[in-house]
């Protein structure tokens, strides 16, 4: 059965969100630079 | 320690029980106890989410790592920022707008009751274990380096974590964590500050590192595809998005940080600040190790970096063995010491190709032959002692504390990693409570109990799970290899769970029934790869998470097209 009696939490109800897929966008650019920048360092201290 | 630094280890625990009793008066009713009435700040929550993962193991194990490997361990944390992208923009939202306290109080919304109960159980087994180990871990250095006694020590990291957070809830657990974290992060910047004073006056930190480097020390990328190999670009980018995605997104410890943010928008936020921050929050902490190794070049370290060991072996009757092998540490320690010097002078003295090769492998020369030396002097300790597993990488960087920072910075030192204990087994510990009251009290036992009998139970069960905790840390003290059985324990049960989360969101169609069937499926593959003669060997634990998630995922999914059709109450 899904659901149940028992759970009474509420619902929390929907607000309007900033959107962040340019935050989302920029963590994944700023992950490829920084495993760049670890390729970098084990190449110019190699 | 001199007096100055227990001065100021005794003020930074009084200072942290202090700041998370005074929580108690925001944490009267449930929701203000474990979910901080979802009050808290993006930045608040995000720093504690980082010092929930960020145990004295994190800080002295990654050092030692550091000092012994280099930094390629730092391609496990590759997959987390895609990881919390993708929870951000899926888990996150069921979680906050919901409104659950736990994350297996959604399965039971979207599955049904025995699911979610199976998962708390399994959340609530294997992390109560890992908790004891949060407090073993650093509680077993601690009395080995400054010869406290050990009881005493696990005593001194757990009691106090215990008494904030039974009292403080949730709130006391985050803002502690935000305190604890720049305890930390200020005690590592220092000890980079001596380490790099510490070089002789003519080598410079680029000449150290091209010094690291030469061993390999800083590679840090590993394009290699191989299923055997733990830490390569392949294993971090695939096998590590599965295993963060299962730990921040289905692992309550992890789960309550977020839920206790002011609005969806800061929830989401709290986990993009440790997207950005993780990977190079780890590189700096694995080149403090590598910095440490350089800094040992210099700087005669011990033989044996273990003192206990280390006087077990000098009072046993193969004595002899070892000074005759210190003596030959000494003498190579030396010239590996010259030739370290030659080589961190080598880009500035304009050699030759032909030249540089030569210094260079002069270096490897001289450090293998003192490795030599060392893989030596541990198997005498293995033979003297029993301890087959014997290995000193965790003593690396205490030692290097306790002998080479100035006075007032070994009390910070050794605040930073009982903060790390601290701030690490409260997030379990409050975590381990509201799963045991929401998901089991609340729901099987008394389901209509005012407001004040669950945060009773609440307090009742944060209690517990910290003595339990302090129990398995003195259990697993005693003995050493459960450790690192319990360590690798986490990656048994991660794919597997994050399986039922991926069938709930991902696939309409699935039931309860098929989750059920599905998780028990995972685990018994996951099991069976991990320690069956034929494949235990063959495959990294990163990949567990990969087969678990698949697994649950396809039988799940077999299982749900061959029962009824169900309708979620979400």
């Amino acid at each position: 059965m899904a659901g149940n009696a028992a759970d009474t939490t509420p619902r929390i109800p929907t607000v309007p969100e900033s959107d962040l897929t340019r935050t989302y966008l920029l963590v994944l650019i700023v992950e490829a630079v920084v495993i760049a920048c670890l390729f970098w360092l084990s190449r110019a201290f190699a | 320690m001199r007096a100055l630094d227990w001065t100021v280890v005794a003020v930074y625990l009084t200072w942290i029980v202090w700041s998370g009793l005074r929580a108690a008066n925001r944490s009267n009713d449930v929701d203000g106890y474990l979910r901080a009435n979802r009050s808290l700040p993006w930045w608040a929550v995000g720093l504690s989410v980082m010092a929930t993962q960020l145990s004295a193991i994190t800080l002295v194990g990654t050092t030692g790592q550091g000092y012994a490997d280099g930094i390629r361990f730092v391609q496990f944390y590759f997959g987390l920022p895609i990881a919390m992208v993708i929870l951000s923009m899926t888990l996150v939202p069921f979680f906050y707008r919901s409104g659950v306290y736990t994350a297996y109080e959604y399965l039971e919304r979207r599955f049904d009751v025995k699911t979610r109960t199976l998962a708390a159980a399994i959340f609530l087994a294997q992390r109560g274990l890992s908790c004891g180990v949060i407090i073993a871990a650093p509680a077993i250095i601690l009395s080995i380096v400054l010869g406290w006694n050990l009881f005493a020590t696990i005593l001194a990291i757990g009691v106090p974590t215990i008494v904030y957070t039974m009292y403080g809830g949730v709130q006391a657990v985050t803002w502690t964590d935000v305190k604890q974290m720049a305890v930390v992060l200020g005690a590592m910047t220092a000890a980079v500050v001596v380490l790099i004073l510490g070089l002789p006056h003519d080598v410079t930190v680029a000449g150290a590192l091209h010094v690291a480097g030469a061993l390999g020390k800083l590679k840090a990328v590993d394009t290699r595809f191989d299923l055997r190999e733990k830490y390569t670009i392949w294993s971090g980018l695939i096998g590590g998005v599965f295993l963060s995605l299962s730990y921040f997104g289905c692992d309550q410890s992890q789960v309550q940080r977020y839920l206790t943010a002011k609005s969806l928008t800061q929830s989401r936020q709290s986990l993009l600040l440790s997207a950005f921050v993780k990977i190079p929050l780890q590189a700096l902490i694995l080149l403090t190790g590598v910095l440490t190794f350089t800094f040992f070049l210099f700087h005669r370290a011990p033989l044996l970096f273990n003192p206990v060991y280390a006087q077990q072996v000098q009072a046993s009757p193969r004595a002899e063995e070892y000074r005759q092998l210190e003596r030959e540490y000494d003498a190579k320690s030396d010239a590996r010491s010259q030739a370290a010097e030659r080589l961190a002078a080598a880009p500035a003295d304009n050699q030759s190709p032909v030249e540089a090769k030569f210094v260079r492998e002069a270096f490897r020369q001289a450090d293998a032959d003192v490795r030599d030396v060392r893989v030596r002097a541990a198997k005498l300790v293995k033979d003297v002692s029993g301890d087959t597993g014997y290995t000193d990488v965790n003593y690396v960087f205490p030692t290097f504390i306790l002998q080479y920072m100035p006075i007032g910075l070994v009390g910070l030192m050794i605040a930073a990693i009982i903060s790390a204990a601290m701030s690490a087994s409260s997030g379990e510990m409050n975590a381990l409570a509201t799963a045991t009251m929401v998901d089991f009290y609340r729901r099987h036992v008394n389901p209509n109990a005012a407001d004040a009998t669950y945060v009773r139970a609440s307090k009742i069960a944060t209690a517990f799970w910290g003595l339990f905790a302090c129990g398995v840390a003195v259990y697993a003290a005693n003995l050493g290899s459960l450790i690192e059985v319990v360590n690798t324990f986490g990656s048994l049960f991660y794919g597997s769970v994050l399986g039922v989360f991926i069938l709930a969101l991902g696939f309409k169609r699935a039931n309860g029934h098929g989750a059920f069937a599905g998780l028990i499926a995972g685990l018994a593959v996951v099991f069976t790869v991990a320690y069956a003669p034929a494949t235990k060997d063959a495959i990294s634990y990163l990949w567990f998470n990969v087969i678990g998630a698949i697994v649950v995922v396809t039988v799940g999914m077999i299982v749900s097209l061959a029962t009824p059709r169900t309708q979620p109450a979400i």
